[in-house]
């Protein structure tokens, strides 16, 4: 008798390295199902002590080139926190609109040049290029992508890492005419992320997918009066309600063999899900008006529990998103320059953001000086893996008459449902199925 | 204004001998250039090297190669011979140069002139800053092949 094993090592197109490792017994049952994530720790927490306050979200945005703003913003927010800095409101405002530009970035490019081969049956989103009906889509979508940097790089003066925003405010504001010129550009984006909405939930909608459902706690921050992404309560869809800086209370993390990631469970309970269709679910009455249409439009209702509709929640998220920027735009106004102060004090505090693919969270303790005592971070990939490895205990078992390669495959989109990043997570991409025979 | 020409270094600095291509961009940034040269220091681009060089009709991509040639081997070719993409190491993570370019030439998105000055290199280790010697012997030769190119490539007079 031998067992059926499916095994990737460095799963394509995702960021960091980690691999899948599944053992099936002869009779069917599942012997193994992890996901373990390679990537070296990097000790970004331990190397961060003795830094002074200021410096932490600067240095702690390089920990990712796919969503440095959500690192910095929330590392700049439990800064502020713990030592009592009050930043202005347009502060407020010019930060949500670079992290709607990240995830205007990260979404394009996860829809269409991460997913969509997926679905499609392509292996790169170069070799989707090649046919010449998608051609003109990939081209769009690298385009969409751009007017995310774009904005970014207008807002932070840099492509990828911020150079403007600091403790206590920004050092640099755009003009106003550049933030118009932008706006139209945004608004102009809206058919084409539209028609991702479509594209995305046709790609979900091919079997097996709409089958393939699990009910899991959905964590998401929240905001009523708008869609959270920088500030708000940590809610979920099993009833969590509570403030954001208390997420070390809550949410309960520890080591596991063979993974440089640790899994995370809410306490008192189990694993849960994070990143956009959490989100969705949590905050839907907060999406813009277009974006409510577009999920309607496509028969999407909340809550969802199947996790391959989460492109279709980062879909619904891009139309979002463009229209959070134009009103984020047009609140902003005329951009003045406020010079950022702040003085050292004594404190302690947790600050989560909503990064593309989650929750990210940053915090720790800060002395009379402004010296770093102490620094947690935690990506959103870390907080997803342990509940991928309850699909994969629940979906694998669904798929066993695949081949092994189709099999493969389909853990690998499992895995990219959740846009991982496998490098914040470390603290892990190879799929190994192993079938007894 | 769009340059004439346009240098682009990509590599990771934090990974030995994958960062040569910045080593190598950094040393020319030093030399006196001609008008209309521009230099970028890349890093790990990905696809938004199809942005960078929008618009500019000449490129000279730096970067670290693997091809089995002896270390510091300099070598220069145009994007038509590419090598496949298991040959560069380029980007630590997902879409690496080759991609970008295979990419930009269905997108009708590549310079008219694109070359690759490419360094043969040893190692990848991360976290060390430091060439191999072999590859750090081979800096001023890849500046000097570079400008070489940046005065084929530049109108006369």
């Amino acid at each position: 008798m031998t067992d059926r094993r499916i095994y990737v090592d460095y799963i394509a197109r995702t960021e960091g390295d980690g691999a899948i490792d599944i053992v099936i017994g002869p009779n069917g049952e599942l012997k193994k199902a992890r996901w373990e994530v390679w990537e070296p720790p990097r000790f970004f927490e331990a190397f961060l002590i003795g830094r002074k306050a200021e410096e932490v979200p600067e240095i702690v945005q390089r920990i990712c080139g796919i969503c440095p703003h959500a690192h910095h913003i929330a590392a700049v927010r439990a800064v502020e926190r713990a030592m009592g800095v009050k930043v202005s409101e347009q502060t407020v405002l010019l930060r949500e609109l670079l992290h709607y530009a990240d995830w205007i970035m990260s979404h394009a490019l996860h829809v269409y040049c991460l997913a969509a081969p997926d679905f499609l049956g392509y292996e790169s989103v170069i070799a989707m290029a090649g046919n010449p009906d998608l051609l003109p889509v990939v081209g769009k979508a690298l385009e969409l992508k751009r007017l995310g940097n774009d904005l970014i790089v207008l807002l932070s003066g840099h492509e990828i890492q911020n150079r403007t925003s600091v403790v206590g405010g920004f050092t640099a504001v755009p003009a106003k005419s550049d933030l118009e010129k932008i706006k139209e550009r945004l608004k102009a984006a809206k058919d084409f992320a539209f028609e991702t909405v479509k594209l995305a939930a046709k790609l979900a909608s091919q079997p097996p997918y709409p089958d393939l459902v699990r009910k899991c706690e959905h964590v998401a921050l929240h905001d009523v009066r708008k869609y959270a992404i920088n500030d708000g309560r940590l809610v979920s869809t099993e009833g969590l309600d509570v403030p954001d800086w208390e997420y070390p209370v809550w949410i309960i993390e520890k080591h596991v063999p063979a993974c440089n990631c640790k899994h995370a469970i809410i306490k008192g309970r189990d694993s849960f899900l994070v990143g956009p269709l959490a989100r969705v679910n949590n905050n839907f009455d907060q999406l813009s008006a277009d974006a409510k249409k577009a999920a309607e439009e496509v028969g999407f209702k909340v809550p969802c529990f199947n996790p391959f509709m989460s492109i279709v929640a980062r879909a619904i998220e891009l139309v979002h998103s463009l229209d959070a920027c134009v009103t984020l735009i047009d609140w902003i106004g005329e951009p003045k320059f406020e010079e950022p102060t702040f003085e050292y004090k004594a404190g302690e505090s947790y600050a989560v953001t909503e990064a593309a693919r989650g929750i990210c969270c940053h915090g720790g303790r800060i002395d009379k000086d402004g010296v770093v005592q102490k620094w947690d971070i935690v990506a959103p990939t870390a907080r997803n893996v342990y509940n991928l490895e309850k699909d994969f205990q629940e979906f694998v078992p669904k798929l066993l008459h695949l081949s092994d390669e189709e099999l493969t495959l389909k853990c690998e989109i499992m895995i990219r449902n959740y846009d991982p990043c496998q490098s914040c997570a470390t603290h892990s991409l190879k799929v190994r199925l192993h079938r007894e025979r | 204004m769009k340059p004439e020409v346009l240098v682009i270094g990509c590599g990771n600095l934090l990974a030995a001998d994958d960062g040569v291509g910045l080593h190598v961009v950094r040393s020319l940034k030093e030399c006196k250039l001609p008008d209309g040269v521009k230099v970028i220091e890349a890093g790990c681009p990905g696809l938004n090297l199809l942005d960078l060089w929008d618009g500019v009709e000449r490129v000279i991509l730096v970067d670290a190669v693997m091809s089995g040639a002896p270390p510091g081997t300099v070598h220069c070719f145009d994007t038509s011979l590419l090598p496949p993409r298991e040959v560069m190491p380029l980007s630590s993570h997902g879409i690496n140069v080759i991609d970008a370019v295979e990419l930009g030439k269905k997108l009708g998105k590549l310079p008219e002139r694109l070359l690759v000055v490419g360094v043969e290199i040893v190692t990848e280790e991360a976290f060390v800053e430091e060439l191999s010697p072999a590859v750090a012997a081979a800096v001023p030769r890849a500046r000097a092949r570079i400008l070489e190119e940046i005065k084929k490539m530049l109108p006369a007079g």
